[in-house]
């Protein structure tokens, strides 16, 4: 069964038609790019029911270093199924809002990084996941830099430079895996004697690999810069998807191949004395739930100082991918019960791709409709822009985790497994986890009500003359799709227990009740008041910062690590360049000595040294010996030319000498033309000739015919008459 | 390992493109179209020698042929082991491909017969270093070669062309003198030459001269293999030479250096004694800096060829770090490097000549939003470009794998870090060609920003598509597509990889 392979196709195949699109005609770009993602999802949809028959779906292609493997379980079908529905929702929504700019390129890019996606998610091993995050990485780069201009430009040299350096440690990890006989991505790396340090070492290259595209702590530079810059269709991929080929990574890194044993459960038994002595896989759990915490902590401050929207959103993707993060630890952690944890994961994954996708989108529509993307100069658009005001606030709800939209079930199910990780975990300092945790969801909810609050309520702060473009159907529907989804997955969250619990299966955790853990926080008392009180703290942060005008105060610029980055790469270049000028100062003087040594060795000195005259002698001897040695080549010379002239004589036809002659004028006519700059002359010369040479030959034939049927005719007439 | 056969197929390949060098001589008595299908079938005839070669060579035969005796104790003698077979038929394939672009290139060129007659020369010099069986004759083929390539590298007869002319001849005599220098302490030490699988010097040798004679073939095949510090013919030859010629250049003549430091290293000295002279470390360092300077110096490089140049430069220091390594696999990536870079160099250079011979374009600035005027070249460029840094699943992917999975096995975990960080260095430096290819503006582009040029209807003059001569495309097209199968198709039998495995088996001892 090609069931894995069949979505990452879809989209291929649906680039080539782009590939090959003429210049003119383009009017269907669009509509064949819609085509093309729809019918991706459907295929995404299609596997469904095989994938819960069957648990995991392997498939084969004999190619590249042996074979790419391809496994579709649980867990990537539900990314797959988030990916391709927020993909089809803003490819529709990307035709009015490019309105015919480079749409082809958008779109060819656009299909390309969806394949691309998809066989990161149906990836099985470590390979052929490398094949397509590579892809992934190098393709995106075109939706970044789409719109043209020098911000868009530096945004996509910051992604594809901090992407080379992630694809290459990823690229490390992957070698040193397969250097320990690892690599399949359905069984844990082999632990060798002797050779654990390598294994932990793979393990931080393969997360550094994939952090930089999860948009991890340190490693999430290029994230704000890059989603902010591409257009919002983009931006919605960007951050909406592609972050969580990342985020998928982690997960497979410290779910399977450095996985918990399945009695794990009872090491957590005994008390932590120190976390140095936690096996390697508990301890990245530990370090993955730390990183995971500093991020959503971290982005959500960063998120509520920002002042223009898309940026806001991209540091909110940093701060939710950090939340997703702190349950991939807390499930690693946990171990044989990590259920918990991976269902909140996977669930939130899916739940964000999905709301922050309708937030670019929304956001997007903003600008689109007034060309502003600052908040500071946006405001009261509920009232005119009512359908876009709805759907970003139903996605903004679903962010911050109000009960009955999707946020709060998959936040709730996260905040439950952090909570088991203290209780469970037997050190003092993991009762820290779930204050910072409750912490996080505050910031989110402050950053989310300062984006709706300050863009569409309140009075406007528009200048008089933006006017306020009515919203294509097109991009409403795109995202009204969208909302429909945030509401029903909030309504009902237990749809994706059956992926969720086939997903467990397949990675060997019990997965005990997973319908119930996600429909668990409607109705759970203390779940319902975290997630109010986070709201009403998020505003009442979001009121008093806008009070006191905090928001105008800027972190200071040493603190800045995209500006330290910065510095790191021009000190670079900097350094390229010097070696560069040194090393070519370095040949010149090279040559120059070379030079003047030989010119001194070669060069005549008038001096009256007697070497000058032996010198001189010798050169004259040289100049008599060369010219008698020049004789029989002379003699032979002659001979030849005395040769040529006898056959001249003898040749009473002329034949070739004619032949010769015409080529030598032909040549000699060709050369003045091409002297003279007139190519074309010298080409219809050329083609007049053989023209004339082939109308000869013809005519000669066409002789020949004749004279034979004169021939057989006077025959004929002949030995009738005679 | 199964004795050789003797048989004349070596020789037929080595002395079959002298046929051609003749015709080619010939020049305007030739009528153009003979002269072109009979050097295509000189050359076709020479590759499916050697692929037939190579077919008996991966199953166990080896095929000498003892040619002429020169003094009482050397014959100059031909001897196709599977390494040599892999080699020889990678020049000849590529040597096909560039025949064909050159006779699209240098059409209307004056010269062209003198090219083709030298190009001929050079084919059957470079099939006898693939196909020497000792030393001497490896030597007499070698300098053969370094030679007659100064004709071709000087061809445009500029004054920039007769300088890089006289620098590369200079550089590749003195290099000549050292292997010459080499080839006699050899003698001295071993009185015999012929290439033995474990190498025919031993231990017991004086250390001294071994390590000098070391020296001095490192050396010597070092200036053609471009090792810093002996690369500075390579950025200025590269540029003067016409681009047919800098694409066999790059792709096999320079790793013909580092071919003939491989016979040597393995068919002189054998692995063991390398490892008991402790010498091996030395190449190992010069070809990481040679790697990482090589990369270092192409970035920022304004004209296209020279930025290529330093490149190959780069290129050809794996190859010689997987030497130095010397470990059956790294052997064998490097092998696999040397095939897979010659293709993936050659498809840059053609494209590099089609834009100058068609817009003029030298520069990298000059080549701004060309990618819309030759589509089919760009995508060439930038298939090969992902290629050489290491985007799976392309050839250059599969060669760096395997060049970083032997080199973690040799727990030369810093060879790693070099390998790497000179994939980075190529994306530096390959990159913005690209980028500016398709996204950039400017004489050739199709607009000043990126809004409206895309709208259907806009059909302005300048970004008109250009029809690129057949002979330019095809080969340029055929070696970017070969990049694709070498790179999906790597594990099957009669590719790269299975041939190099077969030759590190022999190199290294035993069948």
């Amino acid at each position: 069964m090609t069931w894995p392979l069949l979505p990452v196709l879809v989209p291929l195949l649906g680039t080539l038609p782009l590939m090959f699109a003429g210049r003119r005609g383009r009017g269907w770009v669009d509509g064949w790019a819609v085509a093309a993602t729809g019918a991706t999802f459907a295929s995404v949809v299609a596997a469904v029911p095989a994938v819960l028959r069957e648990g995991a779906i392997e498939s084969e292609l004999p190619a590249a270093l042996g074979a790419l493997t391809f496994s579709l379980n649980g867990f990537g079908l539900l990314v797959a199924l988030a990916a391709s529905l927020v993909w089809w929702a803003s490819t529709i929504y990307a035709g009015p809002y490019l309105h015919g700019r480079h749409e082809r390129r958008y779109h060819l890019a656009s299909l390309a990084s969806l394949a691309a996606m998809l066989g990161v998610l149906v990836a099985g091993d470590l390979i052929t996941l490398y094949v397509f995050f590579e892809w992934l990485g190098l393709v995106a780069y075109l939706v970044v830099v789409h719109e043209g201009g020098p911000v868009a430009e530096r945004a996509g040299l910051k992604y594809l430079i901090l992407t080379l350096l992630g694809g290459l440690a990823l690229l490390t990890g992957v070698l040193l895996v397969h250097g320990l006989g690892g690599g399949d991505l359905s069984s844990v790396v082999p632990m060798i004697e002797g050779r654990e340090a390598v294994r932990a070492w793979a393990a931080g290259f393969l997360i550094a690999g994939f952090g930089v595209k999860a948009g991890l702590l340190g490693l999430h530079v290029w994230l704000p810069d890059a989603h902010t810059a591409a257009p919002a269709p983009g931006s919605a991929i960007l951050s909406g998807v592609m972050i969580k080929a990342g985020v998928v990574g982690l997960a497979r890194t410290l779910g399977v191949l450095y996985g918990a044993p399945a009695d794990s459960a009872a090491a957590l038994e005994a008390p932590l004395r120190a976390a140095a002595s936690l096996p390697l896989g508990e301890w990245l759990a530990l370090a993955m739930m730390g990183i995971g915490l500093a991020g959503a902590l971290a982005g959500a401050v960063m998120a509520l100082w920002q002042h223009e929207a898309k940026r806001l959103l991209a540091y909110s993707s940093v701060s939710q991918m950090g939340f997703v993060m702190v349950g991939v630890g807390a499930a690693r952690y946990l171990g044989a019960d990590g259920a918990v944890g991976w269902t909140g994961a996977f669930a939130h994954i899916a739940n964000h791709a999905v709301f922050k996708g309708l937030l670019f989108l929304g956001l997007g529509a903003v600008v689109h409709a007034t060309g502003v993307g600052d908040l500071r100069r946006l405001g009261g658009l509920a009232r005119r822009m009512p359908w876009t005001f709805a759907f970003v606030l139903v996605a903004a709800a679903g962010i911050v985790g109000v009960p009955g939209l999707n946020g709060f079930a998959s936040k709730s199910v996260l905040h439950h497994a952090v909570a088991d990780v203290a209780e469970h975990g037997h050190a003092a300092w993991m009762a820290v986890l779930e204050p910072l945790f409750t912490l996080g969801t505050i910031g989110t909810a402050a950053a989310l009500v300062k984006l709706v609050a300050m863009t569409f309520l309140g009075r406007s702060r528009l200048d008089e003359e933006v006017t306020v473009h009515p919203t294509p159907w097109r991009m409403r529907g795109a995202m009204g799709v969208l909302a429909v989804v945030v509401v029903v997955l909030g309504v009902a969250p237990q749809t994706v227990a059956p992926l969720v619990r086939s997903g467990l299966a397949s990675w060997g955790v019990p997965a005990g009740d997973v319908a119930g853990r996600l429909t668990g926080p409607l109705s759970h008392v203390g779940d319902l008041r975290a997630a109010l009180l986070a709201l009403v703290l998020g505003v009442a942060v979001h009121a008093v910062a806008a009070r006191l005008d905090a928001y105008a105060v800027r972190p200071p610029a040493w603190s800045s690590l995209d500006r330290i980055l910065v510095r790191l790469a021009t000190a670079g270049v900097h350094a390229v360049r010097a070696i560069g000028h040194g090393h070519e100062r370095l040949a010149e003087s090279v040559e120059d000595l070379a030079d003047r040594r030989i010119t001194a060795l070669t060069s005549r000195r008038e001096t009256t040294s007697d070497v000058a005259t032996l010198t001189s002698r010798l050169e004259r001897l040289q100049d008599r010996m060369v010219a008698w040695l020049r004789r029989p080549t002379d003699a032979w010379r002659d001979l030849v030319a005395a040769a040529r002239a006898l056959v001249r004589r003898l040749d009473r036809t002329r034949m070739l000498q004619a032949s010769t002659r015409t080529e030598r004028q032909r040549r000699a006519r060709e050369a003045a033309r091409a002297a003279a700059g007139e190519a074309r002359e010298a080409e219809r010369d050329r083609f007049v000739h053989g023209a004339r040479r082939e109308v000869r030959r013809i005519s000669r034939d066409v002789g020949v015919a004749i004279a034979v049927v004169f021939v057989v005719w006077l025959s004929l007439v002949a030995s009738l008459t005679l | 390992m199964t004795g050789a056969t003797a048989s004349l197929w070596p020789l037929v390949a080595v002395v079959a493109p002298l046929a051609g060098a003749l015709l080619a001589a010939l020049g305007p008595r030739l009528h153009p179209r003979l002269r072109d299908a009979s050097l295509l079938t000189v050359v076709t005839a020479t590759t499916v020698v050697a692929g037939l070669l190579v077919r008996g060579t991966a199953q166990g035969t080896s095929y000498e042929t003892l040619v002429l005796q020169m003094t009482t104790r050397a014959w100059l003698q031909l001897r196709v082991d599977p390494a040599g077979a892999a080699y020889g038929l990678t020049v000849s394939a590529l040597w096909l491909l560039a025949l064909v672009y050159a006779l699209g290139y240098l059409r209307d060129d004056a010269r062209l017969a003198r090219y083709l007659a030298f190009v001929m020369l050079c084919l059957s010099c470079t099939l006898g270093v693939a196909y020497a069986g000792d030393l001497l004759t490896l030597l007499i083929f070698f300098e053969l070669l370094s030679v007659l390539s100064y004709v071709l590298i000087v061809h445009e007869q500029t004054p920039a062309a007769l300088a890089a002319g006289t620098k590369y001849i200079v550089y590749v005599l003195i290099g000549g003198s050292l292997i010459l220098g080499g080839v006699l302490v050899t003698f001295y030490l071993a009185d015999t030459s012929v290439f033995v699988p474990t190498g025919f010097l031993h231990d017991g040798m004086p250390h001294a001269y071994l390590v000098t004679a070391f020296a001095a073939f490192v050396a010597g095949f070092g200036v053609k293999a471009a090792l810093v510090p002996l690369h500075g013919w390579v950025p200025d030859a590269h540029p003067a030479a016409p681009p047919p010629f800098s694409a066999l250049l790059s792709g096999v003549l320079v790793a013909s250096g580092g071919f003939g430091l491989l016979r040597v290293l393995f068919g002189v000295f054998g692995v063991e004694l390398l490892a008991a002279l402790g010498v091996l470390p030395w190449l190992a360092a010069v070809s990481a800096v040679t790697i990482v300077l090589g990369a270092i110096l192409a970035i920022r490089q304004p004209d296209l060829k020279r930025r290529l140049a330093y490149s190959t430069i780069s290129q050809m220091g794996y190859l010689a770090l997987a030497l130095a390594l010397a470990t059956p696999a790294t052997v064998a990536a490097g092998l696999v490097h040397l095939t897979h870079h010659a293709f993936l160099k050659a498809t840059l250079f053609f494209c590099a000549g089609v834009w100058i011979h068609l817009l003029g374009a030298r520069t990298v600035g000059e080549l701004r939003g060309v990618a819309a005027r030759t589509p089919v070249v760009a995508a060439a460029f930038t298939l090969a470009a992902l290629g050489m840094m290491g985007t799976p699943p392309l050839s250059g992917f599969v060669s760096k794998w395997w060049i970083g999975t032997a080199v973690l096995d040799a727990d030369a975990a810093w060879a790693l870090v070099v390998v790497l960080l000179g994939a980075l260095l190529a994306a530096a430096y390959l990159l913005p060609v690209v980028y500016t290819l398709y996204l950039g503006t400017g004489p050739y582009g199709t607009g000043s920003d990126g809004a409206g040029s895309d709208r259907t209807g806009s059909d302005d003059a300048p970004s008109a598509r250009l029809r690129v001569p057949a002979r330019l495309v095809v080969p340029t097209a055929i070696s970017a597509a070969l990049t694709i199968v070498f790179g999906l198709a790597s594990q099957a039998s009669g590719f790269p990889l299975a041939l190099a495995r077969r030759a590190t088996d022999v190199l290294f001892g035993g069948g």
